[in-house]
């Protein structure tokens, strides 16, 4: 009995792409049946939805820079966690991420993926994202109160690198 | 005055640089002889905000604002020191050349008019330093894509030449259509992201008939119809156009402007799906993203002209590029 549920439950973690979660609201986003489009949103973003004030005005769209440091640093988490055979067949997804500024720490995470992914993975590569890789921010003027920035960038195309 | 003082460093031979007065005090002073004034700091030469100066140099053209000892002409707190050689701490007095000093050239030591700094560069008023970062940006700009250089090369095929400073505001950069002058607010915004955007407007300047400043801004600051369409086409540019490595986008952010989630992550797929040319740049996306932009960014937001609905100058510099 034991053994069954906890079965289910693992099954649950691993496959479900619509079941509640405690760290993403997953959302199948595709209308075609061919296609699949699978949202991962960060329950926690809404959070971060404010951007930083700047002690002088500014346009707001071109006030903050980020760059990220090291694209080296995301290809080896990447490639920690999935194994090559996984990452030759993933398509292209997108992380898009909200960050600190002025830290250029990530603080909240969330995916949109081509491909059904282990969920358990992507919780570890959320978590190895948000504690490993930094923006490098540059401000148009001086900032007066800390905020977030969104920004996005792509993911699973470490290979297209090699 | 800077014609004057050149050519007598150069006279001197000692470090390529600029002229270096004369002590004022102590020992030998010349009859007659008043030493020439030098600017105040931060008029000429390489001091900047950060305190870095003189003795940067650019590798490339003939410019005269390269090599050690170039005078640093601001604060020697901020380290703008005056380099250069032939000034003396022994008190002596400095030897000039036989015949004195001139106060109007020979005409054996006239130099050319100013050389040029870099062919896209009609003027400028930046510091050693900035005009250092100026001339990285452009060396980056052209390396990061075909596009990006091909737009450099239109510029320089047209014969474009720009003014450029700085000068404090709202934005990191911007360009004058009316004075073909591009300003940055800092020097760390000297950067090739941002001269990308400003480039690509003096592209659209010269490629759309009649130049982009009847779609700016009235003398009220009101937008003119049309704003919207150029500013939209910059951001197009500086987006599908950008290195892949870096981050998206300008166009749209994420839980900016009341702009959904969905709606962003649909935009950066459209970016992403150009940029690896899986779809082509086609006029009925590129009005549908037009029409969103103008509706959540109110800063460009204007009346639309549709003259200018599709990304035309893209299409013209992808048409000159070498992109597949």
């Amino acid at each position: 009995m034991f053994i069954l549920i906890f079965l289910q439950l693992f099954l649950q973690q691993v496959y479900c792409q619509n079941c509640p979660d405690d760290i993403f609201e997953i959302e199948n986003m595709s209308d075609n049946p061919n296609e699949t489009l699978i949202s991962y949103k960060d329950k926690n973003s809404s959070q971060f939805m404010h951007p930083p004030t700047f002690a002088t005005p500014v346009e707001m769209d071109r006030a903050v820079l980020v760059e990220l440091i090291s694209i080296q640093k995301l290809d080896s988490i990447e490639r920690a966690l999935f194994t090559s055979e996984e990452l030759d067949c993933f398509q292209r997804g997108i992380a898009i991420v909200y960050i600190h500024i002025p830290s250029g720490r990530i603080v909240s995470t969330s995916f949109y993926l081509k491909n059904k992914v282990d969920l358990n993975k992507l919780k570890r590569l959320k978590e190895e994202f948000e504690k490993n890789l930094y923006f490098k921010v540059k401000l148009a003027a001086e900032i007066e109160k800390e905020g977030y920035w969104g920004k996005s960038f792509r993911i699973f195309v470490s290979r297209n690198r090699q | 005055m800077d014609d004057y003082v050149r050519f007598y460093c150069d006279d001197y031979g000692s470090s390529g640089g600029v002229y270096a007065p004369p002590p004022s005090t102590g020992g030998g002073s010349i009859p007659g002889y008043t030493p020439p004034s030098f600017p105040s700091p931060g008029t000429s030469g390489g001091s900047t905000s950060s305190g870095e100066s003189g003795g940067s140099s650019y590798s490339g053209g003939t410019s005269y604002y390269g090599g050690a000892g170039s005078a640093g002409g601001g604060d020697p707190s901020l380290g703008g020191s005056v380099g250069g050689g032939g000034s003396s701490s022994d008190n002596s007095t400095p030897e000039f050349p036989k015949g004195g000093l001139d106060i109007i050239p020979r005409p054996e030591y006239m130099r050319d008019p100013q050389p040029e700094v870099h062919p896209l560069i009609r003027s400028h008023t930046l510091s050693t330093y900035q005009l250092d970062l100026l001339l990285k940006a452009f060396n980056d700009l052209q390396v990061e894509g075909c596009l990006q250089k091909a737009l450099y090369d239109a510029l320089i095929e047209r014969n474009v030449k720009l003014d450029f400073g700085m000068m404090t505001g709202t934005a990191p950069a911007a360009y004058d259509p009316r004075t073909k002058r591009i300003v940055f607010n800092d020097d760390s915004n000297i950067s090739s992201a941002n001269l990308k955007e400003e480039l690509f407007h003096a592209w659209q300047d010269v490629y759309y008939q009649g130049g982009i400043e009847q779609y700016g801004k009235d003398a009220q600051g009101n937008k003119l119809p049309g704003y919207v369409n150029v500013e939209f086409e910059a951001k197009v540019f500086s987006d599908v156009f950008n290195n892949p490595n870096f981050t998206c986008c300008y166009a749209f952010r994420p839980g900016a402007d009341n702009l959904s989630e969905s709606l962003y992550r649909e935009y950066t797929n459209w970016v992403y799906d150009i940029q690896e040319k899986k779809i082509p740049m086609q006029d009925g996306d590129y009005q549908y993203w037009l029409n969103l932009f103008n509706q959540h960014s109110p800063e460009y937001s204007s009346s639309m002209l549709e003259s200018l609905s599709t990304p035309r100058a893209i299409r013209e510099l992808l048409a000159q590029s070498d992109c597949e």
